[in-house]
This record gives structure tokens, C-alpha cells and sequence, in this order.
């Protein structure tokens, strides 16, 4: 890689095509440096001018988080567009205000379908800049989100239907990226547990049997919450699945559901979702040439207890977003060493047309170095969402019932109404 | 000299590339609604026009209900109920819902009763009934027509992508449940099949 210094330092040296070629090479260089200043400071970090609304997110202020973000959203660059809709849906979401949430994350689903289209204009661009001047869309597990987090919106406003079309475009978009973009993923465990939940209120038993099932397959961890899987293997006369899994969890009662009764299922979106940090690749004394980011763990996510009344469970983690986003940055790492590969040619060609130019090998040197000085890896994510979604059950009588969510330091309480043969579903957010 | 405009150029365009404008609708034209234009993937108000007119010549040709009733006879009460969405799109199932009741009515062989007007006409009664209204003009509970059959429904789809193709497939299907006997009077299905081809770069 030290070798694309030799390029700039070696370039050919091509007649001047003027006397003024000397000068035409300053104003270059200054051009350059203005540039540079200019590419990096059109808008600084998105990520450290917003710091101060994710400070007052993970403290539950939502109303001054979203004052913060509205205020960032006039001054921002259309490149953090999504980031900022992103951000704001999930604060939206986790203050409760629930369709307001849920038009905002369906502006952000509309804007990154629309920047999944490469634009050539701006690859070319970044060749000779850095990934933080592209347009944020979203890692694949981040879009996944979106309708995870809408799922829970609609489940939440009590639209069933509408949440079903959310899990059903989870499904379906992460079954694109397997078969067709050969990425390698799996399904969500949450978004199939939330599709089983929610054919279960529909009545649809054999739909919701196989969500719970497919939840289980991703997510053989899930203990006492295979509750409803027994019960609907038996129910839907799936005899050799209900032995399999009986034996499998014979002290998981799995009595069918009285017509005096309904269930709870409380949604825990646990900790803080991991942030990037760059970590260089040098080669050799001639700076950091190629930057790629890693995904950093923001602290272990501490363990909840949910209680309604009498009754107490710990909350059961179905999906660790710490470890999807690991695998699918991981399988992105590859495309982005490619590209910076690419840029880092890219800028040793700038650089030995002008040491050409200038007839000056310095001044080739300077201008790669110049060219590459901005070269840093993107570290944008979307910080607002939660490391862990976890979740606990119960049966209850119908009524009003005081849910307690004990999260260490900061428990809080929250008031569901149960309805016979209805499964309610509480969404709770926890630092 | 063109190599450093050329130069020039791509650093300028790079300084540009991060730091663009919105772009906002200036100008706009009426265009027919019955044009067929498909500038998405999505569901469009194309496919709920044809569904809709499937539906209400379908039911209005089917045996039972072909033959107009005779003079002074009822026409069959219909009411149109839940239409499901079992899609991975948003679809406004009541506008579906509406688009049907509408061409239905249009046939002139049914009668037609709005389940969202129920709850505005149970509130009329009761503004009837407080004295503000003649008492004897004034309406009350128990002379509404009884609806004869029952109209469910559900839409369905299914995706496919394979390279630059997307192909979408939609089913719809409908029917008439008999009130008084619980049996099916009427049911057909409308499929809609479209094929699209993936936008991948742009400039």
C-alpha cells in the first residue's frame, strides 16, 4: 500500500503547458486545502452534534431530545437525513407517542429505500473524499429496525393489522437479503416472537404457531417463553412437534387459555445499542491510509424484572442487536476495504497529475497527503436504538393491572388493561 | 489545461456532493384517474378500481343476483364488512372497502348499508329523541333495515425479486356470506400481477 506513494512521488514528468504552471499548481494546492476544509466542515459529526439530545434520551427527558434533534434537523446536511428521522422515531417511540413515531420511522422507511440507489455522482465523489461525505443509509440491520420499531407502534395503537404488515416486511426484506443478496444472515427472533404474539390476538393459530416456532429455531434460549408454543403445537394438533418440545420443556405448564383470561406480553427494549469506532489500517509511516469502523459494546445490558401483582419474571432476551450488527457490519467490512482501495488509487492519480503538472515531486507528495489527511471511516449509527429487545409473559384476568419493569436504578411503573381472550402487548424502554 | 479543469471539476464535485438542496413540486397538472400510471411498486389507486369493478360485476352477474328483483319487490341488503389485509404493504383496506360499497351501488341490484355511519346514526337518534326535533317527524332505534348478506373479504400477496426484476402478485378475494344462514352466497377472487424492474444507480 506504500506503493501508492511512489505512485504520486514517481509520476511522469510531462512538459509544463505554460509558464504558468507553477502558479496554476499553487492555486491548485490552496483549491485542494480549501476543499478539504470545506468537506469536512460543511456540517461537523453527526454523532457530536447530537450528543447533547441522546444525552437527554438515555435520561427519558424525550421532550427536550426532541427539541434537540428538531433544532439539529434545520442545520443538518442531507447526507444525516435519515440518521436525524431515525433518531427521532425511536425518541418518538420511546416517550410513548406512538403514531407520531410511527410517521416519522415511515419517512425514514420511504428515505432509505430511496438512497438504496447508487448514485454515481456521489461514489465518484467519495473516491476522492471519505464515506462521511455519502448519504447515511442505514446499515441492513438498522432498516430491519424500522419495522420492528413500527411493529410495536401499531401493536401498541392496538393495529393489529398494520403491525402484522410490519413483521410480514421484516420477514420478507431479511429473506431478500439471504436468498437473493446471499448476505449471511438470519432472521429476527423478535419480529417472529412479535409476529406470534400477534396472530395468537388474531385467532390465527397456525400462523402464530409457526412464528413461535421460527422465534424458538433462531432463539433456542428462550425458556418459559416457549409457553405458547406448547400450547398451540397441542392446539393446532401438531402431535409430533408437541412431543418433541414437551420433552424438551416438561416444567413449562402450557394449560389452554380460559375464556376468563388474557395475557400481557411486555416488550423490554434494553441498554444502548453498540457504536462504531474507527480503527486504522496503517501501512507503513505514510499515515492512515484505509479506515474501516468496528462495532463497540456501550456496557452490558442489565438485566430487568417485570412483575404484575403476585406474579415476577425476569425478562428474557429474544434478540441482541450487539450481535446482528456485528455480523452484518462484518459482512460489509469486505465492500468497504474495496472502496477505499479504489479511493486510495483515485487520490494517488490526483496526486501525480499534479506532480506532473508542476513538474514538483513535492507537491505531488503534499497533494496526496493533502487528499488523504480526510480519509476517515464513518462512524454514524443509529445510537438511539436499544442493545437487547427482551421479553416477559403472563396470564391474567381481565381488568386494569399496574406493571412494574425493575431495570436496575431506574425502575418504572405502567397501567395495561387485559382483555379476555386478547393478548396485550407493552412496550418499555430501559437504559 | 483540460486536465486541470478536469481536476478542478471532480474536486468541485466532490465539495458538492455532500452539501445539496432539497427539491420541492412547483408545478403540477390534473391527470385522469382512470390513467394507469405505475411509477411505484407499491399498491396503487389502479389496483383498487380494478378490484372494485371485479367485485361489483362479478356479484352482479352471479345467478342469484343476475335478474333485477321484480316491481316493488326489496333489493338484496348488502353490507360490505372487514377486508383484510394480509399483505407486506399498507393498504387502506377501507377505501378498498368504499370503492366496492360504491360500484356495487352503481348496479342498481343491491341495497347498500354503511357500517361506519352506524355509530353517527345511533347519535342522530339520540339527537332526535331530545326534544330538539318535532316529536313527530323525529326517528328512533328499531325501524333500520335488517342486512341480508355480509360481504369479507381478504388480500393477499406474494414477492418476488430476482436480479433487476421485481414481480408483485396480489389476490383478492371476496364474498357474500348469508345472514340469516350462515352459508356462502357468492365468493370470487380478482389477481393482479405486475412486474417491475429495479432502479439501481442513478446519477
Amino acid at each position: 500500500m506504500a506503493n501508492l506513494l511512489d505512485i504520486a512521488s514517481q509520476a511522469p514528468r510531462v512538459p509544463a503547458a505554460s509558464p504558468a504552471g507553477g502558479r496554476w499548481g499553487l492555486l491548485f494546492i490552496v483549491a485542494m486545502s480549501a476543499l478539504s476544509v470545506l468537506g469536512t466542515g460543511c456540517a461537523s459529526d453527526y454523532v457530536a452534534r447530537t450528543a447533547s439530545a441522546r444525552s437527554a434520551y438515555q435520561s427519558s427527558d424525550y421532550q427536550r431530545a426532541l427539541s434537540e434533534l428538531d433544532g439539529e434537523q434545520k442545520e443538518a446536511p442531507e447526507r444525516d437525513q435519515l440518521l436525524l428521522l431515525l433518531d427521532k422515531g425511536m425518541v418518538l417511540h420511546a416517550a410513548g407517542q406512538w403514531e407520531e413515531s410511527t410517521k416519522v420511522l415511515a419517512q425514514a422507511d420511504e428515505l432509505s429505500s430511496q438512497l438504496d440507489i447508487t448514485s454515481v455522482s456521489e461514489e465518484a465523489g467519495i473516491l476522492l473524499s471519505n464515506e462521511r461525505r455519502r448519504a447515511y443509509r442505514g446499515e441492513d440491520f438498522e432498516k430491519l429496525m424500522i419495522s420492528v420499531l413500527q411493529a410495536l407502534n401499531y401493536a401498541e395503537l392496538n393495529r393489529d393489522e398494520d403491525a402484522l404488515v410490519e413483521v410480514r416486511r421484516v420477514n420478507e426484506r431479511i429473506e431478500k437479503m439471504i436468498t437473493e443478496e446471499k448476505k449471511p444472515y438470519e432472521q429476527l427472533a423478535i419480529a417472529r416472537y412479535l409476529g406470534g404474539v400477534l396472530y395468537e390476538d388474531q385467532r390465527e393459530w397456525d400462523s402464530a404457531f409457526i412464528d413461535y416456532m421460527k422465534a424458538y429455531e433462531l432463539e433456542p434460549r428462550l425458556g418459559g417463553l416457549v409457553e405458547p408454543l406448547l400450547r398451540l403445537a397441542k392446539k393446532t394438533g401438531r402431535d409430533d412437534a408437541y412431543a418433541t418440545l414437551s420433552q424438551k420443556f416438561p416444567n413449562v405448564a402450557h394449560d389452554a387459555v380460559g375464556p376468563g383470561e388474557g395475557q400481557l406480553v411486555v416488550v423490554v427494549e434494553a441498554g444502548l445499542s453498540p457504536q462504531k469506532e474507527r480503527v486504522s489500517r496503517d501501512y507503513g509511516d505514510s499515515g492512515d491510509l484505509i479506515e474501516v469502523p468496528v462495532y463497540r459494546d456501550r456496557g452490558g445490558t442489565p438485566p430487568v424484572r417485570v412483575s404484575v401483582e403476585s406474579q415476577a419474571e425476569q425478562a428474557v432476551t429474544v434478540t441482541s442487536l450487539s450481535r446482528v450488527a456485528q455480523v452484518h457490519l462484518n459482512d460489509r467490512i469486505g465492500r468497504m476495504l474495496a472502496k477505499q482501495l479504489a479511493g486510495a488509487v483515485a487520490k494517488a492519480g490526483v496526486a501525480a497529475g499534479v506532480g506532473a503538472l508542476t513538474k514538483s515531486k513535492e507537491l505531488g507528495v503534499l497533494t496526496f497527503l493533502i487528499l488523504n489527511a480526510g480519509n476517515q471511516a464513518d462512524l454514524r449509527s443509529w445510537l438511539s436504538l436499544p442493545a437487547e429487545f427482551q421479553v416477559a409473559r403472563f396470564r391474567l384476568p381481565p381488568g386494569k393491572h399496574t406493571v412494574q419493569v425493575d431495570a436496575p436504578g431506574r425502575p418504572t411503573t405502567h397501567l395495561v388493561e387485559v382483555k379476555p381472550g386478547r393478548v396485550e402487548v407493552l412496550v418499555v424502554r430501559s437504559y | 489545461m483540460n486536465t486541470r479543469r478536469l481536476l478542478l471539476s471532480a474536486l468541485v464535485a466532490v465539495s458538492l456532493a455532500g452539501c445539496g438542496g432539497s427539491r420541492a413540486f412547483t408545478r403540477g397538472t390534473y391527470e385522469d384517474p382512470n390513467t394507469i400510471e405505475m411509477l411505484g411498486d407499491r399498491f396503487n389507486e389502479n389496483d383498487l378500481q380494478l378490484i372494485a369493478k371485479k367485485m361489483a360485476e362479478s356479484l352482479a352477474n352471479a345467478p342469484r343476483f343476475a335478474q333485477a328483483p321484480p316491481q316493488g319487490a326489496a333489493l338484496p341488503i348488502v353490507l360490505v364488512g372487514k377486508l383484510r389485509n394480509s399483505t407486506s404493504e399498507h393498504i387502506d383496506m377501507r377505501s378498498l372497502g368504499d370503492k366496492i360499497q360504491t360500484a356495487l351501488a352503481q348496479t342498481g341490484r343491491f341495497a347498500l348499508v354503511d357500517q361506519q355511519a352506524r355509530q353517527d346514526i345511533a347519535e342522530e337518534y339520540e339527537y332526535q329523541q331530545s326534544g330538539y326535533v318535532n316529536p313527530n317527524a323525529a326517528k328512533a332505534p328499531g325501524q333500520q333495515a335488517s342486512v341480508d348478506f355480509l360481504m369479507t373479504g381478504d388480500l393477499a400477496s406474494i414477492i418476488q425479486e430476482v436480479g433487476r426484476d421485481k414481480l408483485v402478485y396480489y389476490k383478492m378475494t371476496a364474498k357474500l356470506n348469508d345472514v340469516r344462514t350462515g352459508t356462502i352466497a357468492w365468493t370470487d377472487e380478482k389477481q393482479i400481477r405486475k412486474k417491475f424492474e429495479k432502479q439501481g444507480v442513478s446519477w
